[in-house]
């Protein structure tokens, strides 16, 4: 047996997750070093190591496999530091990313600017060439053009180049000839065509998708690089495996060229965790909050499977890959307080960020944030970490500021912040909830981030969830999560079934037996060389369906069993057809508010998601290697309108599965769970807390949110 | 919990309630026009305040408090839980005929607490009306539309079908307009859903109470920007190009803006009287276009409710183009009156002081087609076309390609590749015109050149809009320069080139190229005064020509090569 290693590399923390050969595992917090985050790996897994007992050439020699997340593509993005691109486009259509569509974020704020977009206009070259709207080539691709282009771009000196060609998803003949002459013509820069980085309809989104990924493709590959030699020149000699937006994993060589796949690599770690969490408490549906000092990122899990997105904005930049659907508001520790003109109290979405960060922190942070809310309320019993002292004083002053111009007191206005902040999130977990056609009140909340389980119960109230879950090393769950990532694909046929009658779908169920049959011959061919400890390859069948004339989809799961392990070929009958339709009209009508059986509807795409683990199951293990002993009290808490003398405890010093009550702070690695009075909580064998109403038993929570999966929408 | 509190709770409860009906609208539409986002949200307190909204196209949200009106005028007091009501005639309250309302009471235990209301624009609206409802040769509100009064579309949950037939009946696109009408009433149950939920979780009184306080923080709001203003009297002139086939003249929105401390009223009575044709303003749509325009120029941060409208007066005179009477036709006013009023506002404000304001945005201006795809044999309708540019504001640039102010941004275009697979056309060209945008220390956004052709026979086009003419192209501010106006031309297969008439239906056919040119923005300040290297930039990337950073920005012609000039490249 050998040692694995997960390293998630943030913005300002690198976090780190080791699983033994004993199956323990061990976890260390970091600061990133946004110059060479290499520097940060290494220093993170020096300390890793002495957790271990081990040098860090030992440790390194006996690892197996390294997973790496990084958020390099993502800084690079919002700091705007990026390749030097260029962008190859269909002659006449030069500005279709730069006109965004016509779209402005901010709708009524004339005062201000777009984005500056990631290529300059006059680095985008139009190519003489034209693929209609059937595939057929209507202008033949004018290869002078291509090299003149070229050599233009050459002489602006670019470091990547993007080609997007209109319709290139239905006929790639002109971008792959195009790409044959670039890289005569440009040997050393690094190409991404649209019809390999988003083969889908919409020239805008999939020029917007494969100009990002040809704008982190540099700094994604020499970061790897340098990593790579880092470690090996430390005496690594086994696999590293990089982690996608989709939440798997691919090897350096694959990941290198497919850099927008990595834009949410951080946050993809953690539905792995909490599908272990779940499935060790026998939930079936899980919504997983991550709170840390900047953002606030929310998914849904359901059978321990986490929805997928083809749509999201990093920074304002439309990408359409498979990710995995976290979303994300801009609420965290750091998000500033303010009143607005009319006299409302409003929290967001500017954050005080790390620098100045919040007014305790007394780094000349002047504005109020949540931080300094939840310090005056004493919640925040875990400490900070990074050697930072808050001050009270410092927190206290800038809230009464805020409390003057809302006519309250100071308490008053620090419970506000509190309150408001807590309502915004609750606001977008119920659009996440009914986005995804999911009751609150069937849902385990999975709290992570520093910040997460200091809010998690208030938030739990809010939406009527019956069951808050922090998982041991909560305040590095996407770590914790990456040394379980599987090795994902997805796949997809376009049926275009349209169906003439009522009820009708229109589709071949023969059609759809050899679409599915032939998608899994592909998964099978494509997991089979990396499936290490393979227990099997499991199969999620899914349908893209809507109404004649609709504009969207919904993607409704095959009403056999979600997930199926494969031993033959499917089998799909006139039934199961049937069943999809009726669970169709049903999800419409939950999700939208009404259903139309009366007309034919269409399915648009066969869906196929293939995973294999690639670790045996694992155990969490005991609390007790996890958590440290640390200081025990009172101190004195918020709750309910007034100050009550709270107990404070170690999460490692409580007994396990015993049922306490609330009020209590448990002080746990970077973070605070807060149980106020009404609730209950225990901790589990494994180190995970749950806390439920105080009127409520474990066992009978449990119970009640351990029954079928619900319809989620994918 | 303080109300004081509780009422940001609500408020933003309220508001993310308006956003997930507009969510569930979105995933769940038709037509391309709610496709690209030309329908708004909105929830109003059981006696009819207007307390929350999404407007992606603001233009239809400030009248949805005149259509609650409309339909209260008829139904007060016949209301029951279940009820569906629908409207869009514009003499009942409504702002044009294309944008339909439908309205949905909350009842929470019995009590009426709430509406629910969504408002689209529809694919058809029947009359005589081309792609979207617009007919540039009606003469009254017959050719122009369908007229549908408040009428009740369910009772008491029951879907009344004799109602929902004579509707659908009298329209050419039934099954998208069909569909459509299920999204809103679907979105508007969706919204009675959450609200009941919120209603639940806090109480019925406390929720009333943070109603209340929201709504007076949203006037106050409103009132601590208009106080900003200098006090005075200040007046504006602005003309729509024309009313439609039959009225081939300008028509003068005239505004008379007197502010004092924290009122404003905005006097439209000494405007030109309506005339006979599509291009007549509703009062809605006056009041609308008034909130657009004041919504623009104050705090984006604010919330757009009816507190903000208590803020401000509007008067109008009944039988002038800002308040058009019976039997006027007035589809086209959600885009040429409603931007000639939002200038006039504007302008009159730059009088006190050009920094509250902005230069001129462009204006609307396409071609709307509709037929039958011979390649499916179903009907389409498309409206295209690269939109023009924001006016400069003191110390930013104008948006391009942003569009009209009708939707503020707040649309998103349709992309060219659905377009291509919708319609029986190819879009040769489509992108930014050097020089369209208006020179300034802050230039204008970008307007755009589009080449359509058209791949088959026998289309029928219509060209709707106004800003061609040279009084009409957005103005510049504070120094700043005009951009050119809207202009469009036809290549006509056999070689033949024409300027078709805005405002007028033409026949095209398989081969025709139609060529249109939106304005950019106007500048502000002036171009002398521009950052050097902000112009050598637009001259690299081939947005401001060589000639023009000489003549208009006083620059050294020698230091910038031309060599991305899309002219140069004869690309344009």
């Amino acid at each position: 047996m050998t040692y694995r290693i997960a390293i998630d590399v943030g913005g300002t923390f690198t976090d780190l997750a080791l699983l033994g050969p004993d199956g323990v595992e061990l976890d260390h917090k970091t600061g990133s070093t946004p110059h060479d985050p290499a520097e940060g790996v290494v220093a993170g897994l020096t300390a890793l190591a002495g957790r271990a007992g081990l040098s860090l050439t030992d440790l390194l020699r006996r690892t197996g496999t390294i997973v790496h997340g990084t958020t390099v593509t993502t800084n690079a993005l919002v700091t705007g530091t990026g390749a030097r691109t260029g962008l190859l486009t269909t002659e006449g259509l030069r500005d279709v990313l730069l006109a965004r569509q016509g779209h402005r974020a901010g709708q009524f704020d004339s005062r201000s600017s777009p984005a500056p977009p990631l290529v300059p206009r006059h680095l985008i070259e139009t190519v003489r060439e034209r693929v209609d709207s059937t595939g057929a080539v209507a202008t033949p691709l004018d290869e002078q053009s291509v090299r003149s282009a070229a050599r233009r771009l050459r002489g602006a000196g670019v470091e990547s180049v993007a080609v997007s060609f209109a319709f290139s998803y239905l006929n790639d003949a002109h971008e792959r000839r195009t790409a044959e002459i670039l890289a005569a013509e440009l040997p050393d820069v690094p190409l991404s065509l649209s019809s390999r980085v988003a083969p889908e309809v919409r020239l805008f989104e999939r020029t917007s998708t494969t100009v990002l990924n040809a704008y982190v493709d540099p700094v994604l590959r020499d970061h790897l690089g340098r990593l790579a030699r880092r470690l090996e020149a430390l005496g690594h000699t086994g696999r590293v495996l990089i982690v996608q937006s989709n939440g798997g994993v691919v090897g350096l060589a694959d990941a290198a060229g497919r850099a927008v796949h990595t834009l949410l690599s951080g946050p993809a770690g953690a539905p792995a965790a909490v599908a272990d969490v779940v499935a060790e408490l026998g939930v079936a549906e899980a919504m997983t909050i991550d709170m840390g000092g900047t953002s606030f990122e929310v998914s849904l899990s359901s059978g321990g499977v986490t929805g997928i997105t083809t749509h999201a904005e990093p920074a304002g930049h439309p990408v359409s890959v498979p990710m995995l659907d976290i979303g994300t508001i801009g609420a965290g520790g750091g998000s500033v307080a303010w009143v607005s003109a009319g006299g409302l109290l409003r929290v967001g979405p500017a954050s005080a960020g790390a620098d100045p960060g919040p007014a305790c922190y007394g780094r000349g942070g002047e504005a109020v944030t949540v931080t300094d809310a939840d310090l005056l309320l004493g919640y925040l019993a875990g400490g900070f970490g990074d050697g930072i002292a808050a001050s009270r004083d410092a927190a206290g002053r800038a809230v009464d500021d805020l409390a003057r111009r809302l006519g309250i007191g100071r308490i008053e206005a620090a419970a506000g912040v509190h309150r408001a902040v807590n309502a915004e999130m609750a606001d977008s977990l119920r659009l996440a909830t009914a986005r995804h056609g999911l009751d609150p009140r069937r849902l385990a909340l999975v709290a992570a981030g520093g910040a997460g389980p200091v809010h998690a119960v208030e938030l739990a109230r809010d939406l009527e969830i019956p069951l808050v879950v922090v998982p041991p090393g909560a305040s590095v769950l996407c770590a914790r999560g990456m040394l379980r990532a599987d090795l994902v694909r997805y796949y997809v046929h376009t049926l275009l079934g349209r169906g003439n009658g009522p009820g009708d779908a229109g589709i071949d169920v023969l059609e759809v037996g050899a679409a599915f049959a032939a998608l899994e011959d592909r998964a099978r061919a494509d997991l089979s060389a990396g499936a290490a400890a393979a227990t099997g390859i499991r199969l999620n069948r899914l349908a893209d369906v809507r109404y004649v004339g609709q504009v969207h989809e919904v993607t409704v799961p095959f009403p056999e069993a979600p997930v199926v392990e494969v031993v033959d070929g499917p089998v799909v009958d006139g039934t199961v057809v049937d069943g999809l339709i009726e669970r169709f009209h049903r999800l419409h009508d939950r999700l939208y508010g009404f259903a139309q059986p009366e007309v034919p509807v269409e399915v648009v795409n066969l869906r196929l998601e293939a995973r294999v683990p690639t670790v045996g199951p694992s155990r969490l293990r005991g609390p007790a290697a996890a958590f440290p002993a640390g200081p025990a009290g009172v101190r004195r808490a918020w709750f309910d309108g007034a100050f009550l003398d709270v107990p404070v405890r170690n999460v490692g010093s409580v007994p396990v599965d015993e049922r306490q009550e609330g009020p209590v702070l448990l002080a746990a690695p970077g973070t605070t769970v807060v149980v106020p009075p009404g609730y209950a909580f225990e901790v589990t064998g494994s180190g995970t807390t749950l806390v439920f109403g105080a009127d409520r038993e474990r066992a009978e929570v449990l119970a009640g949110l351990s029954g079928e999966l619900a319809e989620a929408v994918r | 919990m303080t109300a004081t509190i509780l009422a940001s709770v609500v408020d933003n409860r309220l508001h993310a309630i308006a956003e997930r009906m507009a969510e569930a609208m979105l995933r769940s539409c038709r037509s391309t026009a709610f496709q690209s986002r030309d329908f708004v949200t909105g929830i109003f307190s059981a006696e009819g305040e207007w307390i929350a909204t999404k407007d992606f196209i603001p233009v239809l949200a400030g009248s949805l408090p005149s259509a609650y009106e409309g339909i209260l005028a008829k139904f007060a007091g016949d209301v029951g839980e279940g009820d569906v009501f629908v409207l869009n005639d514009p003499y009942h309250g409504n702002n044009h005929p294309p944008d339909v309302t439908v309205l949905k009471p909350v009842f929470h235990r019995g009590v009426l607490r709430f509406w629910t209301v969504t408002k689209g624009h529809h694919a058809d609206s029947g009359g005589s009306g081309g792609e979207a409802g617009y007919n540039p040769g009606a003469r009254d509100c017959y050719e122009d539309a369908l007229r549908i009064p408040p009428v009740r579309l369910y009772r008491r949950g029951e879907r009344q079908d004799d109602v929902w037939d004579l509707i659908l009946l009298n329209l050419r696109l039934r099954e998208a307009v069909e569909g459509d009408l299920h999204c809103q009433i679907g979105a508007a149950a969706i919204g009675e859903r959450e609200l009941l939920a919120m209603l639940d979780a806090f109480g019925v009184e406390p929720v009333l109470e943070a109603v209340a306080l929201q709504l007076a923080a949203s006037a106050r709001h409103m009132r601590s920007e208009i106080a900003r203003w200098p006090d005075g009297v200040y007046e504006a002139v602005r003309h729509l190009d024309d009313g439609g086939e039959h009225h081939r003249e300008p028509i003068a929105v005239r505004l008379r803006l007197t502010v004092a401390g924290e009122r404003a009223v905005f006097d439209f009575t000494e405007s030109d009287p309506q005339v006979v044709g599509y291009a007549n303003s509703t009062r809605a749509n006056t009041v609308a276009s008034t909130l657009v325009a004041l919504f623009g120029v104050t705090d984006p941060a604010q919330r757009r409710t009816g507190g903000a409208l208590s803020a401000i007066d509007v008067l109008t005179r009944p039988g002038t183009i800002a308040h058009a009477v019976e039997p006027a036709a007035t589809t086209l006013c959600t885009i040429t009156a409603c931007e000639a009023i939002v200038e006039t506002v504007w302008r009159a404000l730059a009088r006190a002081d050009p920094a509250i304001t902005n230069a001129g945005w462009c204006r609307g201006y396409a071609f709307a087609a509709i037929g039958v795809d011979e390649r499916t044999g179903r009907a389409f309708g498309a409206t295209g076309a690269l939109k023009g540019g924001s006016g400069a504001t003191l110390g930013f640039d104008g948006w391009d390609a942003i569009g009209p102010p009708v939707a503020m941004g707040g649309g998103r275009e349709v992309d060219v590749e659905l377009h291509e697979l919708a319609a029986p056309a190819t879009i040769l060209h489509q992108g930014f015109e050097t020089d369209s945008a208006g020179a300034g220390r802050w230039r204008g956004g970008l307007g755009g050149v589009s080449r359509w052709r058209i791949d088959q026979d026998g289309v029928r086009v219509v060209c709707i809009g106004s800003g061609a003419l040279t009084g009409t192209a957005p103005y510049g501010l504070a120094g700043g320069r005009a951009a050119p106006a809207n202009r469009s031309v036809v290549h006509h297969r056999d070689g033949r080139v024409t300027v078709p008439r805005t405002n007028s239906t033409l026949v095209l056919g398989r081969g025709d190229v139609i060529e249109i040119h939106t304005s950019g923005g106007g500048g502000y300040g002036d171009p002398r005064e521009r950052a050097r290297e902000a112009v050598l930039a637009d001259v690299r990337d081939g947005l401001v020509s060589a000639a023009a950073a000489r003549d208009v920005y006083g620059l050294d012609p020698a230091e910038p090569g031309p060599e991305h000039d899309d002219r140069a490249k004869g690309e344009a």
